[in-house]
């Protein structure tokens, strides 16, 4: 296996201007703040985390829909973030997505045909047949093409607009939350034609979801983000099985499971208040403002180590990296 | 306050949001999703509802009555409009003379309906270079912003601030009195609501994701704004300019009546106006069917954009 | 089970829109007891809401109509009495949080200020001991200073602190039913631990009774006592948690639990999927609703809508023809 992305100490800040005439700037929004992460050729990268933590920039900044402010983002070893415009149309066939809101990512006012038909026309290629072929990939009809995409459900949308990343028969596509908007009995649908088209066309996916019910079956490995910095990597069943940041732990543990007993049995590990400002992100670890076990497990002189000094994402004998100082794995499920 | 039990305000939407959110949109999907029973594309969805709405619907048959004068005026008419006879000065209406004639002996019916060709010609082609100016700078100032939507924008605003009359007038005294004149002068005047209106519609379109989808796809700006910005962001410019285009003839025939309009012996519901009123008080029909037909027509236009515009948006009804 | 507080007896809310007649609750009966948690699953357009929305009287008539049906209040019914009698019981005995918030709360209007207005629009109490009471109530929500967040807009709010608000606000006047509509839909997970959290601690001290509405069976599993789950405006299934987890006898409630992914399993080779789009509720297809879905389908699902009733026991419902077949399924829930 080689590397299809390397993304090295990846920074997107927006900066806060103030002033009407002198426009000046008064502060960042550290969106995402120094990550590292590789995507191996042919597996699912999750990417999880709650809104605001930066997943969603990290998948843009990698399709270099948004500029990084700094870092450096590889595409088969090639560094894309200096990439002109005229190399960066070409590297846009590599490369696709897949959004999250099947309502909102189809141009209400184009058939299916006319959707399907535009990377092609972008690229200057032939399109013929090719509508037809990519609507049968993705499990809908040909006839289907002369639609408009209202006519359609949200499963049949999003069927649509996995079609269109797929036209250009790309080898990565990040799919930004894919099932989140749609109905519970849609869902599996979905997820097994993902699954499908990877295996068929080897596909690379960078998977970008808050679900971690939806992560823990699709994806090989995952990353939790929080506030901008990768917390915790590793496989999906290590994370799952001994999850040893306590924000992961918290995560996993307030996701409900449709199992009565289970439920009852488990115990949940609550987190208190509201994820901090990303202008003024707490010093040292960012998540020791809300840390049960900051609050109720460490020492004073532990405590203050947490504050001065921002703990490393490196693997401290719990067989995964965890950037937490004192880390330690616990079962929860 | 009848709810105050209700600690909550009552989500209106909410209701049709549950139970339509498969209902409305639901509807033509599932006929799909089974083979198409009944499709309905998004014209037919606005046609039935502006034909539902019937205030729209007579704005439309009003419409309707305007083009056909305007094209037809020549057979309309029942005299030509300047043939002047003055044995027959001032009569009021009557067989031969519908509306009755004027001081210099002119058939006031013959005038009339001429005078829909200046009234629609101005507003249209007003309006159409107002849209022309307004779509070709909002959209600029909208999708590629900074520096180009500041000057843009603090442009538009002072050709906001002129009141459209005063705006004309200074316009003409400088280029001369006429049709055409006309024409530019209130189309200059009338782009930057229709600007500013294009601009903020592009700025929540350009944050869409269909356009995100565009940019990951490789397409150029221009691809993104003709294919993607604009056939999204018309709709509400385009009824505004139905609505301006009678603000424009409203304009016209008051440009008209301050005598710096189309020259006085066009015949021209402004003029005609301006030369009834010195009869005020015992020759009224020369102001009053003059008048009449710039309400009519200015009603049609606006019936028919605010039809429009309920029809395009069912969320305003 | 107890006297119920609160019962919904064969609710048909009919919605006429332009497109055809939207049966949103065509024939939906449940009830709650003093201290229950009922949990209400169904996906959007399974019209889960609307019969909570019909108890607050929020639904809008017209569009909707309603065709048949009681809602009953300790004995009285809602929908025929009159004015004074239904706004003592709306907001006071009954009241209802929304996945929204901010669209509930008035954002003009000072957090503190709204609550003691609710208050005093049902109790017998001056402005400063309104107030008071809308601090303590905030703070007993678990709202950090809220002498002072008393004082705040929504909009200085976050998501999980409004939503808090909205109970406080729920809870001011001590209702024995609070109907909760997709309460944390909106909010990140950890976010929605601590509004559940906050609920199930409330409803021990206080013995409300919560009506659940939402679309996931994990929250449900996981704080409801009994559960109705809702297919196209229609129950399929009504019972204990464990009755319908771990014996589901409506294929669309076995459906649901086999399709879900799960985050307390090792993945499995593939997840089994409900076949098709769920219906409109303009043509809802006849017979059972989810009879073109369904693997048990046979003739008579096409022409007849199965009856509500009693399987295993008298208190788990079902409306299924095949239900028997069900019932020798293993449960996917089952681990």
């Amino acid at each position: 296996m080689t590397a299809l992305v390397e993304v090295e100490n990846l920074v997107k800040h927006y900066p806060i201007r103030s002033g009407i005439v002198f426009r000046h700037d008064v502060g960042a929004v550290r969106a995402v703040d120094g990550i590292s992460f590789d995507l191996e050729q042919g597996e699912t990268f999750a990417l999880v985390g709650e809104s605001g933590c930066g997943k969603s920039t990290t998948a843009r900044a990698v399709l270099r829909l948004i500029e990084p402010t700094s870092g450096s983002i590889r595409f088969e070893g090639e560094d894309i973030t200096t990439a002109g415009a005229s190399r960066l149309r070409a590297l846009r066939r590599e490369m696709q997505m897949i959004f999250q809101d099947p309502f909102a990512s189809l141009n209400p006012r184009m058939t299916v045909r006319g959707i399907l038909r535009e990377p092609f026309t972008i690229h200057g290629l032939d399109a013929d047949g090719k509508v037809e072929a990519l609507l049968n990939m993705v499990g809908l009809l040909p006839e289907h093409a002369g639609r408009y995409p209202h006519e359609f459900s949200g499963g049949q949308r999003q069927r649509v607009g996995i079609a269109r990343a797929l036209a250009l028969n790309p080898k990565l596509i990040v799919c930004d939350e894919p099932v989140s908007a749609l109905d519970v009995s849609i869902r599996a649908q979905v997820i097994n034609l993902l699954e499908d088209l990877q295996a068929q066309l080897k596909l690379t996916y960078l998977f970008i979801a808050h679900d971690l019910s939806v992560v823990r079956h699709i994806a090989d490995r995952v990353a939790v983000m929080y506030l901008g910095t990768i917390v915790e990597t590793a496989p999906t069943d290590d994370l799952f099985e001994r999850p040893s940041h306590p924000y992961t732990q918290a995560l996993i543990s307030a996701v409900p499971v449709p199992d009565p007993n289970r439920e009852r049995a488990r115990r949940r590990i609550l987190v208190s208040g509201d994820v901090p400002s990303p202008v003024n992100p707490p010093s040292g670890c960012r998540f020791r403002t809300r840390c049960p076990k900051f609050a109720n497990e460490l020492t004073e002189a532990q405590q203050q180590r947490c504050i001065d000094e921002p703990p490393a994402l490196v693997d401290r004998g719990e067989g995964h990296p965890s950037a937490c100082h004192y880390a330690e794995a616990r079962e929860l499920v | 306050m009848t709810d105050q039990a209700v600690p909550a305000a009552p989500p209106v939407g909410e209701v049709t949001l549950e139970a339509g959110a498969s209902g409305f949109g639901g509807a033509e999907t599932q006929a799909a999703a089974v083979g198409g029973i009944t499709r309905q594309t998004q014209f037919g969805n606005v046609r039935r509802r502006f034909l539902r709405n019937k205030l729209a619907v007579v704005g439309l048959v009003m419409l309707t009555i305007v083009f056909v004068t305007a094209v037809f005026a020549p057979i309309i008419a029942t005299h030509p409009p300047r043939a002047q006879d003055l044995n027959i000065t001032l009569q009021g209406p009557s067989a031969q003379h519908w509306f009755g004639t004027d001081e210099l002996g002119r058939d006031v019916f013959s005038r009339v309906v001429h005078g829909t060709r200046i009234a629609v010609t101005v507003g249209l082609a007003s309006i159409f270079l107002a849209l022309v100016i307004g779509v070709v700078l909002g959209s600029v100032s909208g999708y590629l912003g900074r520096a180009w939507d500041a000057l843009i924008m603090r442009i538009a605003d002072v050709f906001f601030a002129f009141p459209l009359i005063i705006g004309a007038i200074m316009i003409i005294l400088v280029v001369g009195r006429g049709v055409a004149p006309v024409i530019i002068a209130l189309g200059l005047f009338s782009w930057a609501t229709i600007a500013r209106l294009l601009r903020s519609s592009i700025l929540s379109i350009r944050e869409s994701e269909y356009v995100e989808a565009a940019r990951s796809l490789g397409a150029s700006k221009w691809r993104i704004v003709t294919r993607h910005v604009l056939p999204n962001s018309m709709a509400p410019v385009l009824v505004y300019a139905m609505v301006s285009v009678a603000a424009a003839i409203v304009a016209q025939a008051s440009l008209s009546y301050l005598g710096v309009g189309v020259p006085p012996d066009v015949p021209d519901w402004g003029n005609m106006i301006s030369s009834g009123q010195k009869f005020f008080g015992f020759k009224d029909y020369l102001w009053f069917f003059p008048s009449m037909a710039v309400v009519f027509t200015v009603l049609g236009f606006v019936f028919v954009g605010d039809g429009l515009r309920d029809a395009l948006d069912p969320r305003l009804r | 089970m107890t006297e119920p507080l609160l019962s919904i007896e064969d609710l048909r809310v009919h919605f006429h829109t332009d497109a055809g007649v939207v049966k949103a609750v065509d024939g939906v009966s449940w009830s709650i007891g003093p201290g229950e948690t009922l949990g209400i699953v169904g996906e959007s357009g399974s019209g889960k809401s609307v019969s909570a929305l019909a108890v607050m009287g929020l639904v809008e008539v017209p569009p909707a109509r309603y065709e048949s049906g009681r809602i009953l209040f300790k004995g009285r019914d809602l929908l025929t009495a009159d004015d004074k009698e239904r706004r003592a019981i709306r907001g006071k005995e009954i009241s209802m949080i929304f996945q929204d918030p901010l669209t509930a709360l008035n954002p003009v209007f000072r957090v503190g200020h709204q609550i003691a207005e609710v208050i005093q629009a049902h109790e017998k109490m001056g402005r400063i001991a309104a107030r008071a009471k809308a601090v303590d109530l905030l703070g007993e929500v678990g709202i950090p200073n809220p002498r002072q967040r008393a004082r705040e807009y929504p909009h200085q709010f976050s998501g999980g602190m409004r939503q808090r608000a909205m109970i406080a606000m729920a809870l001011a006047l001590d209702p024995l039913v609070l109907l909760a509509d997709e309460p944390t839909t909106a909010l990140d997970v950890t976010v929605q631990a601590q509004i559940m959290d906050l609920l199930i601690r409330l409803q021990a001290d206080r013995g409300t009774a919560i009506v659940l509405i939402t679309h996931d069976l994990g929250l449900v599993a996981g704080h409801a006592d009994r559960v109705l789950v809702m297919y196209a405006g229609k129950v399929a299934e009504l019972g204990t948690i464990d009755d319908v987890y771990y014996r589901p006898r409506h294929p669309y409630t076995l459906g649901l639990l086999k399709s879900l992914a799960r985050m307390d399993q090792r993945r499995s080779d593939r997840l089994q999927p409900i076949v098709g789009q769920p219906p409109s509720l303009i043509r809802v297809p006849p017979g059972c609703p989810f009879n073109p879905r369904c693997p048990f389908a046979t003739d008579i699902c096409r022409q007849e809508m199965p009856p509500l009733e009693p399987k295993d026991g008298p208190d788990h419902l079902a409306a299924c023809h095949h239900s028997d077949q069900l019932a020798l399924q293993q449960s996917p829930a089952a681990s």
